[in-house]
């Protein structure tokens, strides 16, 4: 069965993009909407696996997705929302998260190009899990990172805790690490001790941590 | 020097209400337009040379007749000469020529009537000397007699004179019925004269009385024991006639240096002035100084031609006389200067018109004064044209960064983001070896170019400030710090005009840039807080101070920036820290 997305941005030239990029990967999009209250309208309508959104919508073309991404989670909690950014903000991708990191993502739109990785996000979504851009963990890691408390924590470590804040599994993260599962169990439990957070197995819980304990 | 000032002064036909008509005697004659030069320097004329020699030779002359006269005889050559001294004074101006010469003459009657051993016509010119003071008194300070009953008056003290004098009433050869007779009958005179006198001091001008106040008390005095010793010849009073007698000259020159006095107290008015004074300001601050309640000063429309008549509104207002039925109606002096758009009308006692020189010292302050507020206020009103001008500016500068942010955005990062995704679509076939590659490098260069795109509209006008607003914005900017940081602010979800909250941003991030380069700060602290119509944005770190506005920090750039909005950047950075830096920039409250 194939997913079912409906894509909402202001730029038909983007619409039509994503949605032959996305057609030939094997998703289907069942809806397109170019601003706010038409997006509600398409995902009310539809009720698709995930909506996919573009943060600048119209009328201010200011944060209109990003609110009516929260709408739409409030309204249909088992539609994911992946929002889409023409530029990276911190406080855009943590106000996205809110308290729940199930089936949420927040994405540059650089990062489409790269379809397999772009579908895999979706699919991420489509699941319940997350998917966070690169770009902003590697803020929230990378940058201030003595006084975030990070300085114990080794370059793999830190590589590790990215890939957990990006909302990947323990099977991906090895896959990507070239490691085995096992030495990524035990990174990650080093890490949570170290920064003095409780583990989870829920993959999308572990994201609400490492990205709340992030962005403080 | 040659300030293109004319005073042009319209004789009581100013004060336009109808009824009154030309009352002040003085004609246009006597006011010549003037354009320039100061009024005493012509009109007035200073003392003439044979004037000031005149002045001299007598005094020396008298100076000679007293220290070598005989015992008794020095008080009255004293008198009568200290007549002919201010005499010759008080004459050297044009304005007091009548005047003086009437002192001139009395003095030396006076001194004739003392050289003379004739009984008869010693006694004749000692009349003719009281005859001559009666009428310099009458017809104080201007030396014309004005009034029909005042030329009556002092005829009849000529011709009492005369009778007395040659009828040998001093010398005892007149029966004694003439004797008193003629006696009462001068005295009658007299008291018909000092009771003029008085009368004409209590309805004076308060200028008017203290300039004749002197004179007028010395001479009321001088008639009185006048009377007297004529009534009861005794010594005693007859000293204290010549005394007061003498003492009328000193009279004469205390009564002027008052209004001299009250003149020089220009200085002090000047002392006080304050730069914007107002015109009504001005005008009482010169009543209380000169001590003249009859000073006006009202504003004329500059347009007006440069003829001597006063527009009608001015001839509206205020056309009171300046005394209680007294000397007539406030004279007044027009000042226009079109040059400086200045033109008023001084109103003031006429009084002020036989002292030119100060008259002219006070218009010229005026004047002076007037220009400077007019400077002052056009200095104001093309202060205020500029801030707008500037604001107006930055705010185009604002909408066109924030346009072009825009069109990027729309634009060319759009397509650019289109392109990638083909390229990516494309990347999915099977394109071989080379044609991998090349995709590859395509895709690379894409990401190079759409990441140069984004930092450069991040430069000109910052996204996540565009989406979020300012507090979320400065938010970011600070957690991308190695210090410990904090925002504090009460603006979150509320948005302000866009070029506030840009000027606003790009004052953190100057700053904070700064902190992390120099200051060596562990902590940095940002406030933002709305206070009204200004916004105010703080950023402190306890580094190590020193920081420098003219410096080259980019710091001179942000005040300039900052004031162009018409706010105001404050930097206090002491060697040894804390620094602070504070910018308050006006920006409205956008609904929504």
């Amino acid at each position: 069965m194939s997913l079912r997305v409906v894509v909402a941005d202001d730029s038909a030239l983007l619409r039509r993009g994503l949605a032959l990029l996305l057609a030939e990967a094997g998703v289907e999009v069942v809806g397109q909407a170019s601003d706010a209250d038409a997006t509600a309208l398409q995902v009310a309508a539809t009720r698709p696996d995930v909506l996919i959104v573009d943060v600048r919508m119209p009328p201010t073309f200011t944060d209109e997705g990003l609110r009516v991404a929260g709408r739409v989670r409030r309204e249909h909690p088992g539609t994911g929302v992946l929002v889409l950014s023409q530029f990276v903000s911190e406080a855009s991708a943590v106000d996205v998260l809110g308290d729940d990191a199930r089936g949420i993502g927040y994405l540059l739109k650089d990062r489409v190009a790269d379809v397999g990785g772009f579908v895999d996000a979706v699919r991420r979504v489509a699941a319940g899990g997350t998917a966070f851009d690169p770009e902003v963990v590697a803020r929230l890691v990378g940058l201030g990172r003595d006084r975030r408390g990070l300085g114990d924590l080794t370059a793999r470590e830190r590589e590790v805790l990215g890939l957990v804040a990006e909302g990947r599994s323990n099977a991906a993260i090895s896959e990507r690490l070239v490691v085995s599962p096992r030495t990524v169990e035990k990174h990650i439990s080093t890490i949570f001790a170290k920064l003095g957070l409780a583990d989870s197995p829920d993959d999308h819980r572990r994201v609400l941590a490492v990205v709340a304990y992030l962005s403080r | 020097m040659a300030a293109p000032a004319s005073m042009t002064a319209p004789s009581g036909a100013v004060a336009a209400a109808p009824a009154r008509g030309a009352h002040d005697a003085a004609s246009p004659a006597d006011h010549p337009v003037h354009h320039g030069a100061p009024v005493a320097s012509s009109a007035a004329g200073g003392p003439g040379a044979l004037w000031v020699l005149l002045v001299v030779a007598v005094g020396l002359l008298v100076t000679l007749a007293v220290v070598t006269a005989p015992p008794g005889s020095a008080l009255p050559r004293l008198a009568g000469g200290s007549f002919m001294v201010v005499g010759s004074w008080w004459g050297s101006r044009p304005a007091g020529r009548r005047a003086g010469l009437l002192m001139l003459a009395a003095g030396a009657a006076w001194l004739v009537a003392l050289a003379l051993g004739d009984p008869i016509v010693s006694s004749l010119f000692d009349g003719l000397s009281l005859a001559l003071i009666a009428h310099l008194l009458l017809s104080f300070p201007g030396g014309r007699l004005r009034r029909r009953f005042d030329r009556g008056l002092a005829t009849a003290g000529y011709a009492a004179a005369l009778v007395y004098g040659s009828l040998g009433i001093e010398a005892g050869r007149a029966s004694r019925t003439v004797e008193v007779l003629v006696t009462l009958g001068v005295a009658v005179l007299v008291c018909v004269g000092i009771a003029v006198l008085v009368r004409r001091w209590r309805h004076g001008t308060p200028l008017a009385r203290r300039a004749t106040g002197p004179v007028l008390l010395a001479g009321a005095a001088a008639l009185v024991a006048l009377v007297v010793s004529l009534l009861t010849k005794d010594r005693a009073v007859h000293l204290c006639f010549v005394i007061t007698f003498a003492a009328l000259p000193a009279a004469f020159v205390a009564g002027r240096l008052r209004t001299r006095l009250a003149a020089a107290r220009l200085a002090d008015l000047v002392r006080g002035l304050r730069p914007g004074v107002t015109v009504d300001e001005l005008s009482q601050r010169l009543a209380v100084t000169l001590g003249d309640p009859a000073i006006r000063l009202e504003r004329l429309d500059p347009g007006a031609g440069t003829t001597s008549s006063v527009t009608p509104s001015v001839a509206g207002s205020a056309g009171r006389p300046a005394g209680a039925g007294g000397q007539g109606p406030a004279a007044s002096l027009v000042l226009r200067d079109p040059d400086a758009g200045v033109a008023v009308c001084l109103r003031h006692d006429p009084w002020w018109r036989d002292e030119p020189a100060q008259l002219d010292a006070i218009a010229g302050l005026v004047l002076l004064v007037l220009r400077g507020e007019r400077l002052h206020a056009q200095l104001r009103a093309r202060a205020d044209e500029l801030a707008v001008s500037r604001a107006r500016v930055a705010r185009a500068a604002h909408d066109e960064r924030r346009r072009i942010e825009r069109n990027l955005h729309d634009g060319a990062q759009q397509r650019l983001v289109s392109a990638s995704m083909t390229l990516g679509r494309l990347a999915q076939r099977d394109l071989g070896a080379d044609g991998d590659r090349l995709a590859s490098e395509t895709s690379a260069l894409l990401v190079g170019a759409l990441a140069d795109l984004r930092d450069l509209a991040n430069g000109l006008h910052p996204s996540t400030l565009v989406e979020r607003g300012l507090q979320v914005a400065v938010t970011e900017l600070v957690r991308q710090l190695p210090v410990q940081a904090h925002v504090r602010g009460d603006l979150r979800g509320r948005r302000l005009d866009g070029a506030g909250e840009a000027t606003a941003w790009f004052v953190v991030n100057e700053a904070l840039t700064n902190v992390v380069k120099h200051a060596g700060a562990s902590r940095v602290d940002v406030g933002l807080e709305l206070d009204g119509p200004v916004l105010e944005v703080v950023v402190r770190d306890d580094g190590t101070g020193g920081a420098d506005v003219e410096r080259g920090t980019g710091l001179r750039g942000l005040a300039d920036r900052v004031a162009a909005t018409g706010g105001t950047l404050d930097l206090d950075s002491p060697r040894g820290g804390p620094t602070s830096l504070r910018a308050r920039i006006p920006c409205r409250s956008v609904a929504g």
